[in-house]
């Protein structure tokens, strides 16, 4: 008699689920849903509008990371403020928070859910290995009709900006199993110099490679940072992904080398970039200014910290670094020299006029829905009216907390979604601002960011926090939204199982050759003889995998 | 009754460590199945497909696989002997020194680096000891020698690594030295004295066969090393110009098993250097109570 209760409950509960299969989220091969789902049994009209109130409230469980830099004013919680009280009002949707996890540890937090199965309604993942776990774990849901139907039309404006990159990790086969964040692009590669260095050479700042590398031998010969001046910094990765820096990015693509990347060759096939006859011919290069002492000597056996640390002790004039650089490290070479003078410049230029890159992948943390849960478009109408607040589209809700200087990301589903060129168009609101002597046009964020910018025209260098701001978003951005700036159509093909086999193999004796043949430990020839290996442990069968996979 | 009666405190008392072995040494030992599985963290152990000896198979087809077996028994066998010979060499000259005090400071001042951890000491080698502007190419240069990038070189960086280790550890090798020396008994070196025997007699005849069991037991048990070449400090120093020399098994199983996810393959290689291990150290116990007369059991 005693389990008997719970039996006839587990059993209602499916009976239930399978009546609300209709309208929740109940893709093929559906499990059993452990917890029964609200019953609808009309069509709420409110369900699918982007910013409509359900009849019934909602109720979304959130999992995600605790902000301690939320700021919200006591005694507001990340559990109980006005945000969500907002999202209730507007929506009828009470957001509950399943956990708040450390920060720190996230990712620890989300391999726990992983492995014990227990998903929460709607879950932050920030990392794209959890993510595929996830996805091949088949517990997610298929987001594609709720974006669809109830995504507002601004954040499809953003995702739209994208191309087909919008969702290119968070797709599988015909079913979207994630929103993924959308980080904008242009944070590629440009070259930072000291110019107070450059004045002391007497030299003017670089456009081809021959001049830079020429500074580069000034810098070095005249140990303008004292006794062992490095010319240019790099890392030991010498090519990078995402925001790398310091890294020579821009010297392989003057090449034509894209090593790394997955792209288009001109024979319509895909091929890895770092494999190439370019990229031989851009080692070539390398290897020659590393002979010379052009580029740091002790770049391969640094860590990220004493890289860092190698920019800012001033003992270092030139390196290739995004455009937000001056926010973090090289703040700290100008607190270390108040004559530390970086400024960005596009170059080198191949071919006259052409700065190449590649594109960047947009996604780096995904909000997932649960495989039953009911209400996935819920969290599509959370995302939208977060955003009608953060970029103040909507009064209402761009008015909560006004002033208060609280953390965008405590909205309850924190993703940042900003258009693939945000940071042109900032650049040119800020452009536009000094032109026309007005700010009516710039949001509070840019106010505030031109006011530094305005600042530092005046008084350069005068305080540290204002001079990072300005270079970074006036003389930065611009520099990263210079029109001669042509990004390669790169791609980024999915994880194959061989790729999960073999890969970290294949980039071990990668990594390994390049440094060897810079560091004139093998002769440049000793390239052909990588490739050949590289092809014969498997790279050629993984070639062929993603041209297979892309066509 | 008495007596059975405080045994039963003491074994009481064993208890919290009992319990910590069984949760976090052999309850994770189940773990070990993932090597015969392609392990996926989202069904765990109970869901993910078998695979039998793929991933030894697989293990052994990889091309470094011999160079990584190769060096860590060449790092760890270096540095069993180093650990050794070193400790012994200095336990004998310090039992030489009169001054009480002198030797006591020196026997502290050798023991303190055991306590820092290989992060700290990693990062203080690499920059100011072995880097181009550190103290050795500073010398190197005062007597006319071209600077040499020493971390990067494969054929400096197993000699730095076991140096490293030697530094790091010889001052507790020392103490056991020295506890073993005081035990031998003074009568015999006073007898050596009035024979009129040198200082080097007494020590090759009398410290030496004193302290000889000692010598025998920390060697012989040492042995179960042989396949740990330390995962700390070579993670923390190496860097990917010296792999050829300094990769070992565990840092390749860190880097495919936890960088790469294959947790399959990771925990297999782990396992079969856990098997080589466990044959090792039975090896070591049972020559060690052969020739050292040494028995837990």
């Amino acid at each position: 008699m005693k389990f008997r209760l719970p039996v006839s409950l587990l059993i209602l509960a499916m009976v239930v689920s399978l009546l609300a299969a209709g309208t929740g989220c109940q893709g093929p091969g559906g499990q059993t849903p452990t917890v029964p789902p609200t019953p609808t049994i009309a069509e709420d009209p409110g369900k699918w509008d982007p910013f409509g109130k359900y009849a019934e409230p909602v109720v979304v469980n959130i999992g995600r990371n605790y902000e301690p830099a939320n700021n919200l004013p006591s005694p507001h919680t990340m559990e109980d403020n006005l945000f969500i009280d907002h999202i209730e009002e507007r929506l009828n949707i009470q957001v509950k928070y399943a956990w708040l996890a450390d920060p720190n540890s996230y990712n620890d937090k989300v391999n726990m859910i992983i492995t014990s199965g227990d998903l929460p309604d709607a879950m932050l993942v920030k990392s794209l290995t959890q993510f595929n776990q996830l996805v091949e774990a088949g517990v997610l849901c298929d987001l594609g009709e709720a974006y669809e139907k109830t995504m507002s039309p601004y954040l499809k404006g953003i995702f739209t900006s994208y191309g087909e990159r919008a969702f290119n990790t968070a797709r599988f086969g015909e079913e979207l199993l994630a929103i993924p964040d959308l980080n904008p692009g242009y944070h590629f590669a440009i070259l930072w110099l000291r110019d107070d260095w450059l004045r002391r050479a007497n030299a003017t700042a670089p456009t081809t490679l021959d001049e830079l590398v020429d500074l580069a031998k000034k810098f070095v010969d005249m140990k303008l940072g004292g006794a062992g001046t490095v010319g240019l910094a790099t890392n030991g990765w010498l090519y990078g992904f995402n925001n790398a820096f310091p890294t020579l990015d821009p010297i392989f693509h003057y090449f034509n080398a894209f090593p790394g990347k997955w792209y288009r060759n001109g024979d319509g096939e895909y091929e890895f970039g770092s494999v190439t006859e370019e990229a031989k011919a851009a080692l070539a290069k390398i290897t020659e200014m590393y002979a010379e002492g052009l580029i740091d000597k002790e770049f391969a056996v640094r860590g990220g910290a004493d890289v860092n640390a190698l920019l800012t002790s001033g003992k270092c004039g030139m390196f290739f670094g995004p455009w937000w650089v001056p926010l973090w490290p090289i703040n700290d070479t100008l607190r270390n020299d108040p004559e530390a003078d970086w400024k960005p410049y596009l170059a080198p230029l191949a071919d006259g006029d052409q700065y190449r890159i590649y594109r960047q992948n947009p996604h780096v943390q995904y909000i997932v829905v649960r495989k039953d849960f009911a209400n996935p478009e819920a969290v599509m109408k959370i995302f939208n009216l977060e955003y009608a607040g953060i970029k103040k589209l909507d009064p209402d809700a761009g008015a909560i907390y006004m002033g208060l200087g609280v953390n965008w990301t405590t909205w309850p589903l924190p993703l940042q979604f900003d258009y693939d060129d945000m940071v042109v168009r900032q650049y040119e609101h800020y452009q536009e601002a000094l032109d026309s002597g007005s700010t009516d046009h710039l949001d509070d964020f840019e106010k505030m960011m031109f006011a530094d910018i305005a600042k530092n025209f005046e008084n350069p260098r005068a305080d540290v926090t204002v001079w990072a701001n300005a270079v970074s978003r006036y003389d930065g951005m611009k520099v990263a939204s210079d029109p001669r700036v042509v990004p390669l159509d790169n791609v980024f093909p999915a994880e194959t199982e061989l790729m999960q086999m073999k890969w970290d193999n294949l980039y071990k004796l990668e990594n390994e050759t390049y440094l060897k043949i810079i560091m004139g430990e093998e002769p440049l020839d000793y390239f052909d003889e990588f490739v050949e290996q590289w092809k014969a442990l498997g790279g050629a069968e993984i070639t062929q995998e993603v041209n297979d996979m892309m066509d | 009754m008495k007596q059975k009666g405080f045994q039963l405190q003491y074994h009481m008392m064993l208890i919290p460590g009992i319990c910590f072995l069984i949760v976090f040494s052999i309850l994770p030992m189940f773990g070990i199945v993932i090597a015969f599985q392609k392990f996926i963290p989202a069904r765990g152990i109970a869901g993910s497909p078998w695979v039998g000896l793929d991933n030894f198979i697989y293990m052994f087809q990889i091309p470094d696989s011999r160079q990584i077996f190769l060096n860590t028994i060449v790092i760890a066998v270096s540095k069993i002997a180093m650990n050794l010979v070193v400790p012994l060499l200095f336990a004998l000259l310090l039992n030489e020194v009169r001054l009480k005090w002198f030797k006591r400071t020196i026997q502290t001042m050798v023991y303190l680096p055991h306590f820092l951890s290989w992060v700290i000491l990693a990062s203080m080698f690499k920059v100011n000891i072995f880097s181009l502007e550190g103290v050795i190419n500073r010398g190197l240069e005062w007597i006319g020698v071209e600077p040499i990038l020493f971390m990067a070189s494969n054929f400096w960086f197993r000699p730095i690594i076991v140096a490293t280790d030697v530094w790091k550890e010889f001052g507790f090798g020392t103490i056991v030295y020295l506890a073993a020396i005081t035990s031998v008994s003074p009568v015999l070196y006073e007898s050596a004295v009035i024979d009129g025997a040198t200082r080097v007699q007494r020590i090759r005849y009398i410290t030496l066969p004193g302290i000889a069991a000692t010598i025998v037991l920390l060697g012989t048990l040492s042995l179960g090393n042989v396949l740990n070449a330390n995962f700390d400090q070579i993670f923390n120093m190496y860097n990917s110009l010296v792999l050829e020399t300094g990769d070992i098994i565990d840092t390749y199983v860190y880097r495919s098993g936890l960088m790469a996810a294959k947790y399959g393959l990771a925990t297999a290689v782990g396992l079969m250097k856990s098997v080589v291990s466990f044959i090792l150290i039975v090896m070591s116990y049972s020559l060690a109570a052969k020739f050292a007369n040494y028995r837990i059991f």
